[in-house]
């Protein structure tokens, strides 16, 4: 029974003590509401701009998850094409980081002004900032297969593909986990940016126009919301990858 | 947007300071330094301030909106904000007032290219329009669709941010709003593309003032701001005098500034400066907070004396 109830629990108590002190420290330095909005109004800003931040919650949520698909799908062919053709690897290495070199902000205007106002520029987004975490961990991933598991297949006259198939990529599926792992913690942060940047709808553009009406209560609002989507978001992938890669032993608890 | 934040957020304009321990005054600039602060500019470069023994610290701001927020918070003395965002901001309690104007007409105006689908305000309609600051620009932007007989829903309003001439540039828009008369459109011309403007106070907007001066509740009756004003008002009679030494002097201090498609828009500027910056016209502020409380953009439309003061010019200070 209290195995089941805290894992509910404790984030719960964690909240409210996060809301406490916020709520605290409001009420002691006598901050204007214009600048940190107390608790209550926030949440009576939940509740009046349900229905705009249930579709700006859908909007974004698309964004991030679509950008997640794509983004996973091309860093894994990255990876698996870096992996097995060193050709590959010297030509993709330099771009991948130069992808990350340059800041998805600064390049956020251009690729509204090239994929539109519409949703296709915040999926480009997130795309870009997942791309490289989930190519660098599962290349990573591919490369590092136990070579005694390797010289086995080999003595069994496995051919590269079946090797691929029942060796390198099972293997390569924790350090896969984890790449996905981050991308889904940061993949919002890209949808926010495009909107933040060019939109008519999602959170980020709520935020963006509450803030410029003075509406702090609607931006923070729109703030919890957004984190509320990245955590559930997250856990859901976390809750998916523990499932598929059972047979990967976590250590954390025989500490 | 975000290299342009980062930049204004570094970007601390320290004039040269009086002969002998000039007050200070804090200013938070609306924008990046650009023709529509001129006066400012040529006040901190050709001595009006210090002749009031003032020393000014004009600072960009990161965004459009936070200056008055800024100033509220007691991190400025002084910022420059829009006569219509001052209505929001007494409308959520922000104890700011009007203090004097920089510009005293609209600069905000839609544009649409010539050529392109939109030739009278009506043909928005399920036509795409952009806007860069939120808020009070929508309310200008749906009021002046509505004198045309289009009903504002049938508008799709997009945030286009910074990108004002590049998303017409790229036809993303059919139209935008957010674009200065004195500015945008000269941008426009310059790439090779001619745009047709409708001006709000021709569509159903009162006229106001673009950019006005804005301080604290109580910092209102400040000597500084009297010193401030006289500054101010002498500075922009000179500009109106010397506009091309003027914007040498700005080029100057301002080298990323000194091109011809800067001075164009300087020279459009100057028409447009408050001649008289701490005179306040009552009228147009009652009529305007009448207009916004009308389109329900406010609850009611406040006492003009509750967020606008009128400040006299004040000689002073410096020593000869």
């Amino acid at each position: 029974m209290k195995r089941h109830i805290a894992p509910f629990l404790r984030p719960l108590i964690t909240l409210a003590g996060l809301v406490g002190i916020w709520w605290l420290l409001q009420w002691l330095s006598g901050i204007p509401s214009y600048l940190l909005p107390d608790p209550p109004s926030v949440a009576a800003a939940l509740w009046h701009q349900r229905d705009l931040l249930a579709w700006s919650t859908m909007t974004t949520l698309t964004e991030t998850v679509l950008g997640l698909l794509i983004g996973t799908v091309l860093g894994s062919i990255c990876a698996l094409g870096m992996v097995f053709s060193p050709l590959m690897q010297r030509w993709l290495m330099p771009l991948l980081l130069l992808s990350q070199a340059i800041p998805v902000f600064a390049l956020a205007p251009l690729l509204v002004l090239w994929f539109g106002f519409g949703m296709a520029s915040k999926v480009v987004m997130a795309v870009l900032i997942i791309f490289f975490p989930v190519t660098a961990a599962f290349s990573d991933g591919l490369r590092r297969t136990e070579i005694g598991w390797l010289d086995l297949a080999r003595t069994m006259n496995a051919s590269p593909a079946s090797m691929l198939r029942y060796v390198r990529l099972p293997a390569a599926l924790p350090a896969f986990g984890s790449g996905l792992r981050v991308a889904t913690a940061i993949a919002p942060i890209g949808a926010v940016v495009g909107e933040w940047v060019g939109a008519s709808a999602g959170l980020g553009y709520v935020m963006l126009n509450a803030n410029a009406r003075i509406e702090t209560d609607v931006m923070f609002a729109a703030l919890l919301v957004l984190a509320a989507m990245a955590i559930t978001l997250w856990v859901l992938v976390d809750r998916v990858l523990r499932r598929v890669l059972f047979w990967a032993p976590d250590t954390s608890a025989i500490a | 947007m975000i290299a342009r934040c980062l930049l204004t957020l570094l970007l601390c304009l320290p004039c040269p300071a009086g002969a002998r321990a000039a007050d200070t005054l804090t200013v938070i600039l609306d924008w990046l330094p650009n023709p529509d602060e001129a006066p400012l500019f040529i006040a901190a470069h050709e001595g009006f301030f210090a002749r009031h023994n003032l020393a000014v610290r004009l600072i960009a701001p990161s965004d459009a909106s936070t200056p008055p927020i800024v100033a509220a918070a007691g991190h400025a003395d002084i910022a420059i904000t829009y006569q219509p965002q001052l209505y929001l901001l007494a409308a959520h309690g922000v104890p700011l007032v009007r203090f004097a104007t920089l510009i005293n007409t609209p600069l905000d105006s839609i544009i649409a290219p010539t050529g392109g689908p939109i030739k009278t305000l009506g043909d928005l309609k399920r036509r795409t329009l952009g806007f860069a600051v939120p808020g009070v620009e929508e309310v200008l932007a749906q009021a002046m669709i509505a004198s045309a007989g289009v009903h504002p829903a049938d508008v799709r309003l997009v945030n286009v941010n910074f990108q004002i001439v590049s998303a017409l540039m790229t036809r993303r828009v059919d139209a935008t709003i957010s674009a200065y008369r004195n500015k945008e459109i000269y941008e426009l011309r310059a790439h090779g593309m001619d745009a047709r403007p409708f001006f709000p106070e021709e569509h159903g907007v009162p006229a106001y003032d673009e950019l006005i001066f804005v301080t604290r509740r109580g910092m209102a009756g400040d000597p500084r701001l009297g010193r401030f004003v006289a500054a101010l008002q002498e500075s922009t009679a000179w500009l109106l005098d010397h506009p091309d030494q003027g914007f040498a002097d700005f080029a100057a201090d301002y080298p990323a500034q000194s091109s011809q498609l800067v001075h164009t828009q300087w020279n459009a500027t100057l028409c447009r400066l408050d001649k008289s910056p701490g005179l306040l016209d009552n009228a147009r502020y009652r009529t305007f907070g009448a207009f916004l409380a009308a389109k329900k953009l406010i609850p009611a439309a406040p006492e003009v004396a509750d967020i606008a003061v009128q400040t006299e010019p004040v000689s002073g200070g410096a020593a000869p």
